[in-house]
């Protein structure tokens, strides 16, 4: 986890200052030392607050990052990483997405899925070699993240480029996150096709529909706010959703604290 | 209001001097129903220290003494307890249902200290949908300020969308439709709340229940709320 988060910074800086600090440090007593002692450091928490009535959220993707990574755009087809996490709630290639991008400098997930009135808090940490290129890097901070609406097709609830640059340690910032539609898979409500605990057809608790399906079969292939679901209570009969599952505007509450 | 003195107590030892030296101001509040067919019962209108709230969303209803029973009954005694309409800044302005459409203002002297805002009232028909705003700041620069407010469910009861006789926090049931235009005697909704924490409501169902799917649903937001600093 910590060379993850090192990595990226670091990589940066290596070309600039490391070289001049490496063999600086060789120099002096300080053999034992390696690169990693050589760093200041910003750790941030995010919180993400579940305000749904009847939505399990999947576990939380979480990038830190300067101003160019767009993680989706409204009116925009979903890049694959986040076709995955919206069907599936899988966050590797959306992370993975994130981290090919020059501009994002870390980031990370949650482990679990969790229900309505719960929290997951999802830790990051922005290392660099030295002061200057720390409040140069918090100075530019913006947050995404992104979490799916576990009974549903494709919805996710999340934040694209979120300014959080102005805080200082101890200060926190919140706001709402709206449900958007992937795109990437019809609303169908139905058993086989959302994977959340409603699909659940054994008894098991769990859900046993279909998560990631590369096919994108939605109505038009681009992020959207979510229309919400219709479910079987308000006459949708083939869906596997009942009353408890809808939502109206927000869906979540995110919370990010400058903790150091 | 134990919470502001300690507030103010705890940003001067810290010498944190923005909080602590907030002058009083005057602000003009006023609330809108944005809803088509929902009312608001007397609305809650208080500024108060940064750090104070009269409820948050994701939290238990039990943490806040009195938005349960304004949430369930439009009662706002358990919150006046502590937000008590005869402090400064703090206003009950409607003393009867605000009615789809209607606004209503008051005028707040704020205390000194003061930099945030928080409202709540009742949505009848429901049985616990209340029109909340949690704590914002409110810019001290004179100026006109607009903020959206949502339905939130405080989570306390089923919505069973049945109108009852009548309202006790320890049984469900709808008090009033001060429209007219609930039915009665029909089935409930399934209505448990799955999230027994403050959340957003997820709207009426209507159907076979009391309520009309084509009069009392809404979409966020359900209230407008402009702040006029003078």
């Amino acid at each position: 986890m910590n060379k993850k988060i090192l990595l990226k910074p670091l990589a940066v800086s290596v070309s600039l200052s490391a070289a001049l600090m490496l063999s600086a440090c060789s120099d002096s007593d300080d053999e034992d030392k390696t690169l990693d002692d050589f760093h200041t450091s910003a750790s941030y928490e995010i919180t993400v607050t579940n305000l749904t009535n009847g939505q399990p959220l999947t576990p939380v993707a979480g990038v830190l990052h300067r101003p160019g990574y767009q993680a989706w755009s409204v009116g925009k087809a979903a890049s694959e990483g986040l076709e995955q996490l919206a069907e599936g709630g899988a966050t590797a290639a959306f992370l993975a997405e994130a981290d090919a991008d020059l501009n994002v400098i870390t980031s990370g997930s949650g482990s679990a899925p969790f229900g309505p009135g719960a929290s997951q808090t999802v830790a990051l940490t922005v290392t660099t070699h030295d002061q200057q290129e720390l409040d140069n890097a918090t100075g530019q901070l913006h947050l995404s993240a992104a979490t799916m609406l576990a009974n549903t097709n494709d919805a996710f609830a999340g934040v694209i480029a979120w300014d959080v640059s102005g805080l200082a340690a101890g200060d926190s910032m919140s706001r709402l996150l709206l449900a958007h539609d992937a795109g990437t898979e019809a609303n169908t409500e139905t058993l086989a096709t959302m994977p959340g605990p409603a699909s659940d057809n054994n008894g098991d608790g769990n859900g046993d529909g279909e998560g990631f399906n590369g096919v994108r079969d939605d109505l038009g292939n681009f992020v959207t706010v979510h229309s919400g679901v219709v479910t079987a209570d308000d006459g949708l009969a083939t869906s596997a959703l009942d009353e408890s599952h809808r939502w109206l505007g927000p869906v979540a509450k995110i919370t990010i604290e400058r903790i150091n | 209001m134990r919470q502001k003195l300690s507030s103010i107590a705890l940003a001067c030892a810290f010498g944190l001097g923005s909080a602590a030296t907030a002058q009083a101001a005057s602000w003009d509040v006023t609330v809108t129903n944005l809803t088509n067919g929902n009312y608001f019962t007397p609305l809650l209108i208080a500024s108060h220290v940064h750090d104070t709230h009269m409820f948050e969303p994701g939290e238990s209803a039990a943490t806040y003494p009195g938005i349960e029973l304004m949430a369930e009954c439009g009662d706002l005694s358990g919150l006046t307890a502590t937000f008590d309409p005869a402090m400064q800044g703090v206003d009950t302005p409607n003393s009867v249902p605000l009615a789809p459409g209607a606004s209503v203002t008051t005028t707040l002297t704020t205390a000194t200290g003061d930099t945030h805002l928080s409202i709540v009232g009742m949505i009848l028909p429901t049985n616990d949908a209340f029109v909340g705003l949690d704590s914002v700041h409110i810019d001290s620069e004179p100026g006109t300020y607009t903020y959206y407010l949502n339905a939130y469910d405080a989570g306390t009861e089923a919505n069973d969308e049945l109108i009852s006789t009548g309202c006790d926090t320890s049984t469900a049931g709808i008090p009033a439709d001060p429209g007219g235009m609930a039915g009665t005697g029909g089935t409930a909704a399934s209505g448990d709340d799955g999230n027994t924490m403050i959340h957003i409501h997820r709207g009426i169902l209507g159907g076979a229940s009391d309520l009309d799917s084509s009069i009392h649903r809404w979409q966020n937001p359900v209230a407008r709320v402009v702040v006029t600093v003078n």
